[in-house]
């Protein structure tokens, strides 16, 4: 543990601190390498799977570097052979749409009605703010999970299991706040004058939002529309209980029924890991435009 | 008789009324939409939940009859629940430990220099963004008893002679969820920790080598203190995900082998959506959010404590 503190422990004497710092630079180098493969090996060896062939994920032992390299899997999941029924991994980019549709809508629906709520809650009537934003705080506690039977059984009351529209509902239920959360410390750091002078110069309230606040607000906007636009994607248990066929099947609930067919022997491993790269690439992509706001979101979105 | 101040103080009020009542007007435009959605899909669900826990609810009709408690007391009474409640409190605990020790010494590497580093802080939250079930792909094909690379890697290294089936043996399958989970978990510690690394003055760290401090003394007495905080908000926030950890044991293990992957969050889905005792599975879940307002009492109470407001 003493690897944060080891740039400054060197000895006193010239010869021996060379030597030293040889050997602390190498240390660090060995814990830098370790961290990589820890971090970024599970990921290469995924994607190294998806351009593998069948036979080559197969073989025992497993080959570290493969054979030959494939785009098959990625193109049999696009295409159903002539004359043969599609199998469950041909229904993933149906799946991958509807997660599109059900993320972008959660997306559109967090700023829709999250940036004039934050917008009054980093700005209004200070007798109104106080209880709200505690509120808001205290239900970023809720987990998902407790709203599973809830929104089971009122769905199925309101008709809405197994629809597109009953899945953007609950996930609204989970991001709205936090998005919330994060617009309100965007709106917050808006120079005061530019809205007062707006005021001033005889726009409304209305009007200020609109023209002043909201365009300097570009940036935190499309921070909180990513960010929930990535916990849509990526939440399982509400749209794992909330759909029940291919026509509103989100992708994680879709990539959790094709892995477990896992053992039988009509699985095409290949498709499995083309289908896993897919359904990580787009929160992959936002992490790292997102990496500079990862301290805020981690410290508001925790609880997944 | 009133004079022309009073006239004047009474119509300046007049107007503050007016223009405070316009600005209600407009907060309330504004916020209401939004706070309208947030108690249909959130407060109310919630409620509705505590509701059903206090029913038995017929599956087929859904109509509900009133039980009282019983169904806490049969949800504690199930076979299974000693069971899970250890399953969850171990599982919580590894991954607790799990993710401050990984966290923490990720961090500690990544705040040294080097060739290289800031591609490596940037996928350093790769994981972390990754949902639950790809993360269960991914570390299931890893410790595949067959195909996975584990045993490949393993058996070269000459530490196993045959190949393991990591995930059909009950003993360890509990820490190589644990494991696969720290990997998704620990880029958030690791984002913490090095914000607060970040934030630790030099000077202390001259002051204290003047002082004659050794690299461990530097560590145990200015690095560690100035990361209390940030260990805190790591330890509350891994307690919350590793107590409801989920969606990786429904996909990795499916509770088993056995039940030794079986915990609380998986015997609670298992009673509402599988045995289709929805009271019960309320209950079981409810008191799952019961342990989280007692820990979110301790969040709000150490980590919003006024004197942090600057660090949010």
């Amino acid at each position: 543990m003493a690897a944060g503190e080891m740039q400054l422990s060197a000895p006193s004497s010239g010869w021996s601190r060379a030597r030293h710092a040889m050997s602390v630079s190498w240390l660090i180098y060995v814990a830098a390498i370790l961290v990589a493969i820890w971090i970024v090996g599970p990921f290469l060896w995924t994607l190294k799977s998806s351009f593998s062939p069948q036979n080559d994920l197969l073989s025992v032992p497993p080959q570290l570097i493969p054979h030959h390299w494939t785009l098959d899997n990625y193109k049999g999941l696009f295409a159903t052979l002539p004359g043969t029924s599609p199998g469950q991994e041909q229904l993933i980019p149906g799946e991958l749409k509807n997660s599109l549709i059900i993320a972008s809508s959660v997306l559109a629906l967090n700023l829709l009605f999250g940036a004039p709520a934050a917008y009054v809650l980093a700005r209004g009537p200070v007798r109104f703010r106080r209880g709200i934003v505690n509120g808001l705080l205290a239900s970023r506690m809720v987990p998902a999970l407790v709203l599973l039977v809830p929104f089971y059984l009122l769905f199925r009351r309101a008709h809405l299991i197994d629809s597109l529209q009953g899945v953007v509902i609950a996930h609204l239920a989970i991001s709205l706040p936090f998005t919330i959360w994060i617009l309100r410390g965007h709106f917050a750091r808006v120079p005061l004058e530019l809205e007062r002078a707006a005021r001033v110069d005889g726009c409304g309230r209305l009007r200020t939002f609109q023209y002043v606040a909201l365009p300097l607000t570009k940036a935190g906007l499309a921070v909180a529309g990513l960010f929930a636009f990535m916990v849509s994607w990526n939440e399982f248990p509400l749209a794992l209980v909330l759909t029940a066929s291919p026509r509103a099947f989100p992708v994680q609930p879709a990539l959790a029924g094709l892995y477990s067919l896992q053992g039988a022997t009509y699985l095409n491993y290949g498709y499995l890991f083309s289908a896993t790269v897919l359904s990580a690439g787009p929160p992959a992509v936002i992490a790292l435009l997102l990496q500079k706001h990862f301290r805020q979101g981690a410290l508001a979105g925790a609880v997944k | 008789m009133e004079t022309a101040e009073e006239l004047a103080y009474a119509s300046s009020r007049l107007k503050r009324v007016w223009y405070n009542h316009g600005d209600t007007l407009f907060a309330v435009g504004m916020a209401g939409p939004a706070l309208c959605v947030v108690a249909a899909t959130l407060l109310f669900p919630l409620l509705y939940s505590f509701w059903t826990s206090l029913a038995s609810v017929d599956p087929a009709s859904l109509a509900f009859k009133f039980i009282g408690l019983a169904n806490y007391g049969s949800a504690i009474h199930d076979p299974l629940f000693l069971t899970a409640l250890t399953n969850t409190l171990e599982f919580a605990g590894l991954t607790i430990v799990g993710t401050v020790v990984a966290g923490l010494g990720i961090a500690l590497v990544l705040n040294q220099p080097f060739a290289g580093r800031g591609l490596l802080r940037a996928v350093v939250v790769l994981p972390w963004a990754m949902s639950q079930v790809v993360v269960a792909v991914v570390w299931g094909w890893i410790f595949d008893g067959t195909y996975g690379v584990l045993n490949a890697i393993l058996k070269d290294l000459g530490i196993i002679h045959s190949y393991i089936g990591w995930l059909s043996n009950p003993h360890i399958t509990l820490y190589l969820v644990a494991l696969a989970f720290v990997w998704s978990s620990a880029p958030f510690a690791v984002v913490i920790y090095l914000a607060a690394l970040a934030g630790i003055s030099p000077e202390l760290y001259n002051a204290a080598k003047v002082d004659g401090a050794g690299a461990w003394r530097r560590f145990r007495y200015v690095t560690l203190p100035g990361l209390r905080y940030a260990t805190l908000m790591v330890l509350i926030v891994a307690s919350l995900e590793g107590l409801l950890a989920f969606s990786l044991i429904y996909t990795m293990t499916g509770g088993g082998p056995g039940t030794s992957t079986t915990v609380l969050s998986w015997l609670a889905y298992q009673i509402t959506f599988v045995r289709l005792q929805l009271g019960e599975g309320a209950a079981m879940f409810y008191s799952l959010v019961f342990m989280m307002v007692g820990l979110a009492f301790v969040y709000i109470r150490w980590l919003y404590r006024p004197e942090h407001e600057g660090e949010q």
